[in-house]
This record gives structure tokens, C-alpha cells and sequence, in this order.
């Protein structure tokens, strides 16, 4: 089926389910696993997130770049 | 009203275990004097920053929870910045589900404490993962039922009389060995001419991803689909290689 733009690729979040409650920003292993090579957040159309889910681990993400636990850009 | 704070600052790496002592204990007195209590103070960690801070590349990660009024956080960020060896600082609230964690938490770990709230703590945790378990079990049920309604979804607004072949390919750091392709044959009794076959190719950018696929369901009378990403990419198949390029372009837009 036709996703639209760069449809299709929509996966299934191996690591977070849709109904954490909230997700720690010092959990950093947790965290490198939504960051892409040079450090930006993936977007949910490719890890699969929820809406909410994303917003949490947008906000984790946020923080723990704040406090040098993860970079804002790399390379 | 009394608040859950946490507060995660970093200690410049030249300190050594009394220069860490002394700026927990300025902080302690800085709460105490705001009319907050302290409930954890220690180290957190060491470890290497993810940037340079203040020409620093590593530092002690210090870790400290209290309860404040709303005023707390500014004292605690004002003190932290008169302090030199506190090269970076951030105070944060939590709240609800967090705060009940991070409070049984520290209770384990203070064994010192009255053993009564522990064991209360614990109880109220218990309840909370059995309640847990139970979500997740239903959400795994949910996205079962969700797969197959979209597997019907797919036939409804397709006309197409052959088959329907669904490719969603992966990324290419996901491990799977290139070659083998799984796919999903839908119910066969609804009514549809064509099998409907929802295949995930392991790898988008080996060429030969759409060559074997197994049909889940045995007497299905397709067995082997051919998924061809190349012919079909414009109507049943959608075959996207090149994950990190279109993303990060988008994401540019956004973080400008």
C-alpha cells in the first residue's frame, strides 16, 4: 500500500510500548536508540511511536541534551 | 503546596570527593533553608559528557531529590551558579507515576528509613506492575487486532484482483539477514480473488528481497509471492531505501 511520502517503512517500536507513562531523560540507553547518527530525533513515522509516546521521548531527548547526556548534533 | 524536584547537575572532573561533598552540602543547606527537604543527595555517575561544557569533556554527575516549594528550583539554580566547579545544572519536576518511582527508589535504597514505608512503597509497586502487566498483555492483543483490521483495510480499498502485496522494508541496521522474507497470507475467507500477503523485506537495499516468501498460512493456495520492488513500487509495493536521507531531511526543516 502507497504511505504517502516515503511510505512504507513504518515499523513497530521494539523498545518503548505505547503505554509507558513517562520515559526518564537519564535513561540514556534507552534514549540512543531514537537519536539518528548525527544526533536528531527520529521521527515517529519510522520508529512507529505514538503521538504521545513521542512527545514523552521528544521531552526526554530535550533534557538529557540540555545536561550533555546526549549531543544535539554529531559529526 | 510542596513540590517533587530533581535536580541533575554536573561537578567539574578536577573535584575530587570533598569538592563533591562540599557542593551537595551547600545545596542541602540551600533546601533546607527554603523550607524543602532533601530526600537524596549523592553521585550519580561519572562519565564522559556528549559535548564539551565550560572546556570540560567528562564530569561528575550529581544527583539530588527534594521536596520544595515552587520558589526551590530558582534558589537552587542561582546557588549552582555562584558555585565554579558546577559547570551544568538543571532542575526538573516530577510528577505522578514518576515521582512514585523515584520515591520507592530512593526508600530501597535508604535502608536506614523506616521499614514500614518501605514495605508500604513496595506493596503500592507491586500493585502498580501487576496492573501493568495486565495493560501490556491487552495492548499486545490490541496491536494483533489492529494488524488484521489493517490487513482488511488493504482489500477494501484496492480493486485490484491479483494480489496485494504489501513490502515494508526495514531499515538496514536492523540485523536480519538480507534474504529471507517473511510474509503474513491474510484470512482467506474473505471473499477476495487474490491472497493478500503482507510481507516486511528485511533488507530494502539487496537486490533480491522479494524472491522467497513464506506464507504463514499452509493452505493458502499462493504460497510464493513474488515481490518485486522495482516493478511495483508505484502501486502495491512501497519500498523505501535510504532511511537516514529523507528523514534527516525532514528533520531539517524542522530544527532548521
Amino acid at each position: 500500500m502507497p504511505r504517502g511520502f516515503g511510505g512504507g517503512r513504518r515499523r513497530r517500536n521494539k523498545y518503548l510500548k505505547d503505554d509507558v507513562l513517562y520515559i526518564d531523560y537519564k535513561n540514556v540507553d534507552l534514549l540512543k536508540n531514537f537519536i539518528l547518527d548525527r544526533g536528531k530525533i527520529q521521527p515517529r513515522r519510522t520508529n512507529g511511536n505514538s503521538a504521545k509516546v513521542q512527545r514523552m521521548l521528544a521531552r526526554a531527548i530535550h533534557r538529557a541534551r540540555e545536561i550533555a547526556l546526549l549531543p544535539y548534533t554529531t559529526g | 503546596m510542596q513540590n517533587f524536584y530533581e535536580t541533575l547537575l554536573i561537578v567539574a572532573p578536577e573535584a575530587d570527593e570533598e569538592g563533591v561533598s562540599a557542593v551537595i552540602g551547600d545545596l542541602r543547606a540551600a533546601i533546607e533553608s527554603d523550607g524543602g527537604t532533601v530526600l537524596q543527595a549523592r553521585v550519580w555517575e561519572r562519565r564522559k559528557l556528549a559535548y564539551t561544557v565550560k572546556g570540560k569533556t567528562d564530569g561528575i554527575y550529581v544527583l539530588i531529590h527534594a521536596e520544595g516549594e515552587r520558589t526551590l528550583p530558582a534558589v537552587l539554580k542561582d546557588r549552582m551558579k555562584l558555585d565554579e566547579s558546577v559547570i551544568r545544572s538543571m532542575v526538573v519536576r516530577l510528577k505522578d507515576q514518576q515521582e512514585i518511582d523515584v520515591r520507592q527508589e530512593i526508600a530501597e535504597r535508604d535502608h536506614a528509613g523506616d521499614a514500614t514505608v518501605i514495605e508500604e512503597q513496595r506493596a503500592a509497586a507491586e500493585r502498580r506492575h501487576e496492573a501493568e502487566a495486565v495493560a501490556a498483555a491487552m495492548s499486545l492483543d490490541e496491536i494483533v487486532a489492529a494488524e488484521e483490521a489493517e490487513g482488511e483495510a488493504a482489500d477494501s480499498d484496492d480493486g485490484d484482483s491479483g494480489d496485494d502485496v504489501e513490502a515494508e522494508a526495514a531499515d538496514s541496521d536492523d540485523g536480519d539477514s538480507g534474504d529471507d522474507v517473511e510474509a503474513e497470507a491474510a484470512d482467506s475467507d474473505d471473499g477476495d480473488l487474490g491472497d493478500d500477503v503482507e510481507a516486511e523485506a528485511a533488507d530494502s537495499d539487496d537486490g533480491d528481497s522479494g524472491d522467497d516468501a513464506e506464507a504463514a498460512d499452509g493452505d493458502d493456495e499462493a504460497a510464493t509471492v513474488e515481490i518485486s520492488p522495482v516493478d511495483e513500487s508505484d502501486d502495491n509495493v512501497a519500498v523505501n531505501p535510504g532511511d537516514t536521507d529523507d528523514t534527516a531531511a525532514d528533520d531539517e526543516g524542522k530544527e532548521g
